[in-house]
């Protein structure tokens, strides 16, 4: 396997698949950064467009701004401070908070999720079109419901620990907050949103 | 059940995001490619080396300032590394002050050879009030110093009774306190505690709310000083005129108020008894409302189960007291603007651990947070096990 293939293979790799990623992204390698995208780009799109309230298109910039980013600021990155994935999401994350702040500039509405016509194709592609788009909608109302009862911070902790995986060290690094304070507000959100869930049941 | 939550949270939530577009990659690695190529820090050494040179030259202070931006004020925080009355304290200021967002330590000084309680910096100089209390506190002063401590005087030595909580006007030429003349053996709150105005020096010291009035404690002044946010007992906030001739009720206004620089909302400290998921507790808030009480809203939430600290302080006396202490100080406490508006600074125990209470000292694990009104979320700004008392956020 090579070292980029090594990369990709996942974000709970050891840190030495961090140190030859690294490595090529400080020598800025296609294949590095290839693999630096491949790797973060789908759970930075993900928690993007959720704290973006389904804006697509915002999300998508925060994705190629945190992999520029990330890739630019290279020599910053201290593993003894952060994991690469904990490094990574807080970029992503500061971008996500840019956006935000620009927007109670702006006084506009956060854009909300909509399935396009050209994505209704792709999501067609071999299954029923009315109950593909049905499912997303009804997930895309799901995640907006969380986001309304729950705290910025307790939605962050929620989609980084339970979707993204990281765990409590690492969203702790993210969002500049001690483990036991990740435990506790990861507690508080789950206990909200069981409810939530189980009264929508 | 945890499992099937967390699986049903992140289906719903890969579902509604989807997987980025196919050209969101090619931009990413084209904004890659279009980065400009790297450059050995050593050639840039003498450039910043002069640069450097050249701000110390023109002066620090004034360099930081034009590069930097307007320094945010100073956040003033009281702490102490003790907090028992009546026994000596060394109570200590940290200030701090704020490049943009950045936090930064200056100095740490004030060394208080007293109980030296609810301090307020003066908006227009080096210059502190706090109350000297003895305990039982059957009597107090309100007292005023430099920052450093020295040159204190008390400003109601004359007045008698209890005199507390004092709060510098806007532009600094009066103080606005709490007053109570309590019977032997009876508590100032007890007696009730009436709000008062006294000049900076100490004269011409009156009641605002006028005869009548159930008891009233301040809590801020209006940006323009012409009138200050109470709380009164059994009824809520009121805006009062400093003559008491004009009076207003403002409602969705717990305690700690604190008004802000531009005048139209008003952020407070709140709390509630009630349930998360069955289990009874506390909730503590921190809510802003606009000045006419319209639009309430919880920044911040926390929520202390009964159960977490029903087991401490088995053998003490004041037990209840100590309990509802632990739950005051367990969330948003004694909230203070900054001079922008756009950020409130507060202190909390948050999340407050039962475990870590050693004796009675359950305060060691308040710290200073920050509420960002501009990213909607909060941080927390200290983290130094010392026991934080109050805010105050100058220019």
């Amino acid at each position: 396997m090579s070292e980029v293939e090594t990369a990709q293979a996942g974000a709970s790799r050891p840190s030495d698949t961090d140190a030859a990623l690294l490595g090529g992204l400080r020598q800025r390698t296609a294949e590095a950064c290839a693999a630096l995208y491949e790797r973060f780009a789908p759970g930075v799109h993900r928690f993007a467009v959720t704290r973006l309230g389904g804006d697509v298109g915002a999300a998508e910039d925060v994705v190629v701004e945190t992999i520029v980013g990330a890739v630019q600021d290279v020599r910053r990155f201290n593993p003894r401070r952060s994991s690469l994935t904990a490094w990574v999401y807080g970029i992503a994350r500061r971008r996500v908070l840019l956006e935000l702040r620009r927007r109670k500039r702006r006084k506009s509405v956060p854009a909300q999720a909509q399935v396009s016509a050209e994505e209704v194709g792709e999501v067609s592609d071999g299954v029923d079109v009315a109950e593909g788009v049905t499912s997303r909608l009804a997930a895309t109302r799901q995640v907006e419901t969380l986001r309304r009862v729950l705290t910025a911070t307790e939605f962050e902790v929620l989609v980084l620990s339970c979707v993204e995986e990281l765990s409590a060290r690492e969203v702790g690094q993210v969002i500049r907050r001690s483990e036991r304070a990740v435990h506790s507000i990861l507690h508080r959100a789950k206990t909200k949103a069981r409810e939530r869930l189980a009264g929508d049941e | 059940m945890s499992d099937r939550i967390e699986a049903e949270i992140k289906r719903a939530v890969c579902e509604a995001s989807g997987e980025p577009r196919p050209e969101v990659r090619e931009r990413a690695l084209a904004g890659v490619r279009e980065l400009r190529p790297r450059r050995h820090s050593w050639v840039w050494m003498p450039l910043l080396a002069g640069v450097l040179l050249l701000i110390c030259a023109a002066g620090v202070t004034a360099g930081l300032n034009l590069w930097l931006g307007p320094v945010e004020g100073t956040l003033h925080v009281r702490s102490s590394d003790a907090f028992t009355p009546p026994e000596p304290q060394s109570d200590r200021f940290i200030f701090s002050s704020f490049f943009r967002d950045e936090f930064e330590l200056v100095v740490s000084s004030g060394i208080f050879h007293a109980y030296a309680d609810h301090f307020d910096v003066s908006p227009v100089s080096d210059e502190v009030v706090f109350h000297i209390a003895a305990w039982p506190p059957s009597e107090a002063d309100v007292w005023r110093s430099d920052l450093e401590g020295r040159n204190q005087v008390a400003l109601t030595a004359g007045l008698g009774g209890v005199n507390c909580a004092p709060a510098w006007s806007p532009d600094g030429s009066m103080i606005a306190f709490q007053h109570a003349e309590p019977a032997e053996g009876e508590l100032p709150c007890e007696a009730g505690f009436r709000v008062w105005v006294m000049n900076a020096d100490g004269t011409d010291a009156r009641p605002v709310v006028p005869e009548g009035y159930p008891p009233t404690w301040q809590e801020d002044w209006s940006p323009d000083g012409t009138r200050l946010l109470v709380m009164m007992d059994a009824t809520g906030a009121f805006i009062i005129s400093l003559d008491g001739s004009e009076m207003a009720r403002v409602h969705n206004v717990g305690p700690d108020a604190a008004w802000s620089p531009d005048g139209s909302q008003i952020a407070s400290s709140g709390w509630g008894y009630g349930q998360l998921g069955g289990v009874p507790g506390v909730w503590r808030r921190l809510v802003l409302t606009n000045i006419d009480g319209s639009n309430p809203q919880v920044l911040i939430e926390q929520f202390l189960p009964d159960h977490e600290i029903e087991a401490l302080f088995p053998d003490d006396e004041h037990r209840e007291h100590r309990l509802h202490d632990c739950r005051h100080w367990a969330g948003p406490v004694d909230p203070v603007w900054s001079p922008s508006g756009d950020k409130i600074a507060f202190l909390a125990a948050m999340p407050f651990d039962p475990r870590r209470v050693k004796g009675r000292d359950y305060r060691a694990q308040v710290e200073v947070w920050m509420y960002d009104l501009s990213e909607g979320e909060e941080r927390q700004i200290t983290d130094d096990q010392v026991a934080q008392y109050s805010l105050s956020w100058k220019p």
